[in-house]
């Protein structure tokens, strides 16, 4: 098995100087464990984010740089996001495999969906004008349309996040069972595409 | 934000004041009083939105707040909805909500005193499945699905406690269910809402019971008779595995019949192969009675094998024997002998184990040439392709769907047609060889050699086609 925890490279936190593991090449945010500062990665520079977040430890099955496989594949979590949406939240984890692939796993609530990032074919008018049941494109059906306030994040994270920024989505279902997302935020208009996991598949490892 | 332990509070019902407590997580809508059966709208400030007064309660083991492990994981039950069908004969029972803040929502269905446990599933392909309109059998994660009923339509009974949706007074839900083996199910609900997939499994009562802390005076026991809607396993298992055991009968067969095949190829051997010009005895040992030997004689012209005797003896006895009038012994496998236009002879026989004497004979002896020659060969251990070829195309057949069924489910469906294709296009393509082979030796090759005309070939043909379907005397 590969050796996930080994980072790709440590820099020194700007703010306290300590040490801060960055884990995947495509890194842009990461959080020192220390001092709980932000840290923009801008190529070889590094400098401190206007916020710290300090998120309420949660009951999760996932836990930050600690491997898990689902389907005999194995997952390293480098990162994750907690939005809120008032009575509860939801969280998405930014997820490498072995070979370096990059994901986002989204748990609410014991629901799982692993998606990965693909280009933008819709229209960002969906958000506008979007309902439960329409059909998008030959493929797709609306599901689920809500909003997100971004609480804070852990770990590293390949994008800018700013906490309290407002995080609008579009779950839609397609055939054999796949799941798109669409995402809109200060940096615009995300899709990504994927499956959903039954949590009782996903299994440790030590 | 706190932690999701210190999120469980209490509120006070705004219709008549009794103390609750919020139990679920944070996807949970509605919580009903269980003094008042007031149904609140949790992200409405507690707004009372519907009543289910004067409702029948069902008895049931489980009480709302309870904790046990399911699955290896563990659960609070935070609601309960009781259903019950709208046709005749009325059928009813529980389903409990239950919450784990690391596995979300499932339930807990009661019914006839069985238990089991439900989740839904969001990777059922239900848009195949709707397209599909109502099919008999469906396909999920690698289990196979049968459709025991017709849909049929519930209503919802009574609440209680914590829902993650807006439970109203005789809502109505259609209801899909298609058994599986392991005493799987899954259940298809379609509100006017949503529509929704969910796996159950059935449980085993003690467990549970212990688990959760059910007092042995409230335990129910599974009522063997009556209508068990969420269930009927147990027959389907044994379809299942009938299914199962026919298939297997059929892998076991084919790789037999492969092997054999195989072995067609490579067991085959040869005793005697003999060119000759007069007559000769010679010694053969025939290894095994497990296969059938042949016999071919092969003359250059009809008359030369008419002109021809063949016999085989063991420990003096004359086993068999073949010549143009005549063939021993005469029955079922041997009933006559070839026709005298032909120039050539297979015969298939079973033979027993031992020493043989081939006796070879001719009435006239030949004018001694090279080419003048009587050729007779004798194989032992032959498989006959022509009995056993189709067999193992039929049983393949057979297997089809059930490969078709497993490449789908490892979502390999392309791979089947590709597959099924490639063997289609291969036969085709093989065919089309053999007949431009055939095609090009007996009729362009003469041709072009110059050596023969067309009269020349037709006259040849008896002969040769004589040889193609070399008189076939014996039988597996």
């Amino acid at each position: 098995m590969k050796d996930f925890e080994t980072p790709y490279k440590s820099i020194n936190c700007p703010q306290c100087g300590a040490s801060l593991p960055i884990y995947f090449v495509h890194t842009k945010l990461s959080q020192c464990s220390y001092c709980g500062s932000s840290i923009f990665l801008d190529d070889e520079a590094s400098r401190v984010a206007g916020f710290s977040s300090v998120l309420a430890p949660e009951p999760s099955l996932i836990t930050l740089y600690t491997p898990f496989s689902y389907s005999g594949k194995s997952y390293f979590p480098m990162g994750m996001i907690r939005y809120s949406y008032g009575r509860g939240f939801w969280e998405e984890w930014w997820i490498k495999d072995s070979s370096d692939s990059e994901y986002w796993l989204s748990v609410d609530e014991g629901d799982m969906v692993l998606e990965k990032l693909v280009e933008n074919e819709d229209d960002p008018q969906l958000f506008k004008d979007a309902y439960i049941s329409q059909s998008v494109g030959a493929q797709w059906i609306v599901t689920e349309i809500g909003e997100g306030v971004c609480e804070g994040f852990l770990g590293s994270l390949p994008r800018e996040v700013i906490k309290g920024q407002t995080h609008r989505y579009i779950h839609l279902s397609g055939y054999s069972g796949q799941i798109k997302t669409l995402e809109a935020d200060i940096t615009g208009m995300h899709t990504y595409i994927g499956k959903w996991l039954s949590p009782f598949d996903i299994k440790g490892i030590s | 934000m706190t932690s999701k332990e210190s999120r469980l509070f209490s509120i006070k019902c705004t219709h008549c004041a009794a103390p609750l407590e919020i139990l679920g997580g944070g996807r949970v809508t509605t919580i009903t009083c269980k003094y008042c059966n007031s149904i609140l709208d949790i992200t409405d400030q507690y707004k009372v939105i519907a009543q289910f007064q004067d409702k029948y309660r069902p008895p049931v083991p489980f009480t709302l707040g309870m904790r046990g492990k399911i699955k290896g994981v563990e659960w609070i039950i935070i609601g309960w909805v009781a259903y019950k069908t709208i046709d005749f004969p009325i059928e009813r029972w529980s389903e409990f909500f239950l919450y784990s803040p690391l596995y979300g929502y499932g339930w807990l269905i009661y019914e006839n005193g069985k238990l089991s446990f439900s989740k839904r599933v969001r990777d059922f392909a239900l848009r195949e499945w709707q397209e599909k309109k109502d099919p008999k059998s469906i396909f999920y994660r690698g289990g196979h699905y049968l459709s025991v009923e017709d849909p049929y339509i519930v209503e919802i009974d009574f609440v209680q406690g914590e829902l993650s949706w807006i439970a109203k007074v005789d809502d109505r839900i259609r209801c899909w269910d298609y058994d599986g083996i392991k005493r799987r199910n899954i259940s298809i609900e379609r509100s006017d809402k949503e529509i929704e997939v969910y796996l159950n499994e059935q449980l085993d009562n003690k467990e549970v019971y212990d688990s959760f802390g059910v007092e042995k005076s409230q335990r129910v026991k599974e009522e063997i008779e009556g209508v068990d809607k969420i269930f009927d396993a147990d027959s389907l298992d044994k379809r299942e595995e009938n299914i199962s055991s026919f298939v297997k009968v059929i892998s076991i067969l084919l790789v037999v019949l492969l092997s054999a095949m195989i072995s067609s190829l490579f067991i085959p051997k040869v005793l005697l192969k003999e060119s000759s010009d007069r007559s000769f005895d010679q010694m053969i040992t025939i290894s095994s009675n497990a296969f059938i030997s042949k016999i071919e004689i092969k003359a250059p012209t009809p008359n030369i094998l008419n002109n021809s005797s063949f016999a085989l003896y063991r420990e003096g006895e004359k086993v068999f024997s073949i010549d143009k009038n005549h063939i021993f012994p005469r029955d079922r496998d041997f009933t006559y002998t070839w026709h005298k236009g032909d120039d050539g002879v297979t015969i298939y026989i079973k033979l027993q184990e031992g020493l043989y004497r081939v006796s070879f004979g001719l009435l006239k002896p030949l004018q001694s040439t090279t080419t003048n020659k009587v050729t007779i060969s004798i194989e032992e251990r032959v498989v006959r392709l022509i009995y056993i070829l189709p067999l193992f195309i039929i049983m393949s057949i057979m297997l089809l769907p059930t490969i078709k069924r497993k490449l789908t489910l490892g979502g390999k469906q392309k791979f089947f047609w590709w597959g099924l294709s490639g063997i289609v296009g291969s036969a085709i393509f093989g065919f089309g060889i053999v007949i431009f082979i055939v095609a090009f030796y007996f009729f362009v090759q003469p041709i072009l050699d110059g050596k023969k005309d067309w009269s020349s070939l037709m006259n040849r043909d008896n002969s040769d086609w004589s040889t193609w379907s070399d008189f076939d005397l014996g039988d597996d």
